[in-house]
């Protein structure tokens, strides 16, 4: 422990010695900070934690949204909010990993302290009604005949849906191209007027467009619910269970107790069944990796997203 | 499809004129009105705040609400711009053009007026235009690929040249200075940051909110302060707070025009609003007998843009409620809302919850009859607010703005670009250069190059793409069209310019 | 020099575009440029900004003909300049630390100093009313995040005052 720490972690634990109402956390509304802009899939899964919060622990949690620069510019300020708990900020995998390998932000991935993910949406393949790919084995003998013809829109460069595509052209053997479009709602419209061929997305977006478009692969553990019929990658021969994860990071001041207490308090979140349902119908899939598992966690995600970016040419 | 439109906008209105439906629209519309006509409170950051409060309500009257706010919002804009040359939204912008002129002269409530009539008609008749063929319309939309977008693009930024009422060569200069203004920031295509200067605040580029404000609003008050003593009060002499039966005849093509122009572009997912205004502006310009009123108070000036940007406000929500694709920060917010309600957004909402879907459509023309009844008796009030003497207006100016320019994304770095851009204003001012052309090349910039980009990238480098697509080459040959007419009458215009100085 | 420039107004419009050009598209330089075919981040705006240089070369060049003579640049006023902008530059940068309502006064007393008939007692008044008036609207009522008063827990009931 660097001695800076030391007088923090030692400053902060006197006062709650001092201070016996912490037991009481959160005993004022709690702020959470969300790196994306309002409307989005982080903002979503927020304001759904929200009622919850406030009907279980009887305090208000404030959503603001400091978007930029793909969630960087939050992230990068995450540790210098104070540590008392009321400060607390959505954060993203792979994004909190793949950006600091592009080198054009100020934080690194060992700067975020993630105390709990508690849901993510899979990666999926998904393409249009009207399209002749009627299975995932249509795409790879296409994309095998044609090559660069197969054309994946994705939200971004160098970024979750890139790096999916990435895999999916080392599962397929293929050279398949990827377009970048700014956002998902962007990029809709390409896929159902048929501007491209498919979209390398997430779950949610088959999800919104189930009349007009149709899922031929999905990164989950198991079969989606909603989606009986469509194979997950390990059926189909790849080890790829990915997405986009969402969960809670605190700023690193904040003390080990803190820390424990907030990731309970959204694993409890998580256990309310009118919140499970309301997640489940947006299509996220709950996870509950707490504070403890964390560190395991990290670790596992953070070897697959540096194996991917090795692909992508963004890491050595 | 007549006797069930029948049928479905029945439904539709009986869900929107239901006691508290119509409730939540008016305070929508209000709420609206109150942070378009506060400089720089954008639509998004107000949604965004209250999203919270719409959790008790039924989501029906939720969403009603939001897109009351929305509508009300850009309605709202358009006053400040004519008042006090502030754009409230960047459709507004163009507005600003002839109805802030037309205040200088006296004549803020004619302008006023004709902007909340011309709204008006532009609503009902999106409205309806939604409400008959929102599928077909949306089709037409999904029609629109990367290369016909850059198409369009190039098309929008020809007729921006028209804006400008001085030097076609600056206009066109300051087109080219927006456009790169517009790069700032990440490029979508290689995820490299541009022009940041290693900000990181400038990563995701400079927004329209700071420019906008800076380069008008605070251009224009250093402008006014420098004749000092001059101009106590801002506005001496007010006539006529409404349009004149001459008025309601010179508007009536124009508004009629505008709403066309505005419902057509408004379905395109992307800069259809801004797109819409402008063009309506430029049409009018070019159909006039006397073009050289434009810019000057013209008062077709303010009734065409504000009748398009009202239309493609409407629709705007075809791709939206059909397709569930957001055009704009506002719509992704209200998807946002759909799902945290419980509603799947999306291309099953008309059936899966058609009484939602119509009962929005029928809200917008109730929350436009209702801002028109709201809005035409605060006119007085409006221009009884540029009577004040100018020492204690432009404080007040500046204050909404600071606070406006801030809430906008929460950055202080916000703020510091407006005052920035103030300065580059007023410099601009001095040199005679115009501001509108920049902001339109400013939006679009982005736009056309990731279109371009993406449609080389779809047809592997080969540029026939733009000619070989019908879509793409009809606006093609429509803009080299755009471009001729637009070049001969002005390089006559400029002789007899030089000939008038030098007699 | 002078008499050579006929047209002082689009003389130095054209010496801005050059400027601006030519720093845009040097910039555009150090970006990789690609092709035609695949652009790179460089290669949109390298053109943009020779282009924008060429067309204020030529909109100089165009001043110094006599035929396009035109009237001179007026003069630039500071004093204004420096009583608008100042105190939207310090609200920026001291928001988060002072609070809006003591940056609100601020900006509505400093800024009066750039008019030429200006009064404390008015100004007070006007400044007060107003600051009372956005506490209310935007926080009060739209809660935007935006701090009042921070370091006041008294404050925090009414906003998330430490932003």
């Amino acid at each position: 422990m660097k001695r800076r720490e030391f007088l923090v972690v030692g400053g902060t634990l006197a006062a709650s010695i001092a201070l016996p109402a912490r037991a009481a956390y959160p005993e004022k509304p709690v702020r959470m900070i969300i790196a994306f802009a309002p409307g989005g899939e982080s903002d979503i899964g927020a304001r759904l934690q929200q009622g919850v919060f406030r009907k279980k622990f009887g305090q208000e949690m404030v959503i603001e949204s400091k978007p930029g620069a793909g969630g960087a510019l939050a992230w990068s300020q995450l540790n210098t909010f104070p540590g008392d708990g009321y400060t607390v900020m959505g954060t993203n995998l792979p994004h909190i990993a793949l950006q600091p390998l592009e080198g054009n932000v100020q934080y690194k991935t060992d700067d975020i302290t993630n105390v709990h993910m508690y849901q993510y949406t899979p990666d999926a393949i998904i393409v249009r009604n009207e399209s002749p790919f009627k299975t995932y084995q249509d795409l790879v003998k296409a994309a095998k005949e044609g090559q660069d013809k197969v054309t994946f829109a994705g939200s971004g460069t160098n970024s979750a849906n890139h790096l999916a595509h990435t895999r999916l052209n080392r599962l397929m053997g293929t050279r398949t191209m990827y377009v970048p479009f700014k956002g998902t709602g962007d990029l809709v419209a390409s896929v159902l007027g048929g501007h491209v061929s498919a979209a390398m997305s997430y779950n949610t977006l088959a999800l919104s467009q189930k009349s007009k478009m149709r899922m031929l692969a999905v990164a989950s553990e198991r079969r989606l619910p909603g989606f009986p019929d469509v194979p997950t990658f390990r059926e189909l021969g790849g080890d790829w269970v990915d997405g986009a994860y969402r969960g809670v990071g605190v700023p690193k001041s904040t003390p080990e107790d803190l820390r424990r207490k907030i990731s309970d308090i959204f694993s409890e979140i998580n256990k309310d069944p009118e919140f499970r349902q309301k997640m489940a119908d947006g299509g996220f899939e709950l996870i509950d990796i707490t504070y403890d598992k964390m560190a395991a966690f990290m670790a596992e995600r953070t070897k697959a997203y540096l194996e991917g970016a090795k692909l992508m040419g963004l890491a050595k | 499809m007549d006797s069930s439109l029948l049928a479905n906008l029945q439904l539709g209105f009986g869900v929107a004129l239901a006691g508290t439906n119509i409730l939540y629209c008016l305070i929508g519309v209000m709420l609206g009105t109150l942070i378009g006509v506060l400089p720089g409170i954008g639509p998004v950051a107000t949604i965004a705040m209250l999203l919270p409060a719409t959790f008790v309500l039924p989501p029906v009257s939720a969403l009603i609400m939001l897109a009351g706010i929305y509508y009300g919002a850009s309605y709202g804009g358009s006053t400040t711009a004519i008042l006090v040359n502030l754009p409230g939204e960047v459709s507004s912008v163009v507005t600003c053009l002839d109805g802030y002129q037309m205040a200088r002269q006296g004549h803020a409530g004619k302008a006023l007026a004709i902007a909340a009539i011309g709204s008006f008609f532009a609503g009902t008749v999106a409205t309806i235009l939604v409400a008959a063929f929102a599928p077909p319309l949306a089709e037409l939309a999904l029609k629109f690929g990367p290369s016909d977008y850059f198409s369009l693009m190039v098309l929008g930024l020809i007729a921006a040249v028209v804006l400008a009422h001085g030097s076609l060569i600056k206009a066109v200069a300051m087109i080219v200075l927006g456009l790169l203004v517009g790069l700032i920031g990440t490029d979508v295509n290689s995820g490299i940051a541009r022009y940041n200067f290693g900000l990181p605040e400038l990563i995701d580029g400079v927004g329209i909110g700071p420019i906008a404000m800076g380069v008008f609003g605070f251009g224009e008050i250093i402008r006014n302060l420098e004749h000092g003593q001059k101009r106590d009060v801002f506005v001496k002499r007010v006539t006529g707070l409404m349009p004149t039966w001459t008025d309601l005849k010179m508007s009536f093509w124009p508004i009629v025009r505008g709403t066309t122009l505005g419902s057509m572009l408004g379905i395109l997912p992307g800069g259809g609003p801004i797109l819409g205004s402008f063009s309506a502006y430029t049409l009018e310009k070019k159909l006039a007998k006397d073009p050289s009123r434009f810019g000057k108070g013209a008062i077709e000036g303010v009734a065409a843009p504000e009748s398009a940007n009202n239309a493609a406000a409407q629709t705007s929500f075809v791709p939206l409620l059909t397709l569930g694709i957001p055009s704009n920060p506002v719509m992704a917010l209200m998807i946002g809302a759909m799902i945290i309600h419980g509603i799947q957004p999306g291309p099953q909402i008309m059936t899966a919850n058609p009484e939602l879907f119509w009962g929005m459509i029928a809200s917008m023309w109730v929350g436009n009859l209702l801002l028109v009844v709201l809005n035409l008796p605060m006119i007085g009030m409006w221009v009884k607010l540029l009577t004040l003497e100018y020492r204690f207006l432009y404080p007040a100016i500046l204050l909404f703005c600071c606070i406006g320019v801030y809430s906008i994304n929460n950055a202080w770095m916000d703020v510091l670009l407006a005052a920035g851009f103030g300065l580059i204003g007023y410099v601009f001012g001095k040199l005679d250069c115009e501001a509108a052309p920049l902001l339109l090349g400013f939006v679009l910039g982005p736009m056309m190059e990731e279109n371009l980009r993406r449609a080389l990238l779809l047809s592997r480098g080969d540029p026939a793409v733009f000619v070989t697509r019908p879509i793409s080459a009809t606006l093609l040959v429509i803009a080299a069209l755009l471009l001729v007419i637009v070049l001969t009458p002005s390089v006559r215009k400029k002789r007899e310019e030089t000939f008038v100085e030098d007699v | 020099m002078k008499h050579l420039i006929k047209n002082p107004r689009d003389f130095w419009a054209g010496v801005m575009f050059l400027a601006a050009g030519g720093l845009f598209a040097g910039i555009a330089l150090t970006y990789k440029l690609g092709t035609a075919a695949r652009m790179g981040p460089g290669f949109f705006p390298f053109f943009l900004g020779a282009i924008l240089a060429g067309l204020g070369l030529a909109i100089s060049i165009s001043a110094l003909r006599p035929k396009n003579a035109g009237p001179t640049v007026d003069k630039f006023h500071w004093g204004p300049i420096f009583w608008v902008l100042m105190p939207i530059i310090v609200f920026g940068v001291m928001l988060k630390i002072l609070g809006m309502i003591v940056m609100g006064l601020m900006v509505v007393i400093v800024s009066s100093l750039g008019s030429e008939d200006f009064k404390l007692r008015p100004t007070v008044y006007l400044a007060v009313g107003l600051v009372i008036f956005c506490s209310l609207v935007f926080v009060g009522g739209l809660h935007l995040p935006i701090p009042l008063c921070p370091g006041f827990e008294l404050f925090d009931k009414f906003a998330v005052c430490r932003a």
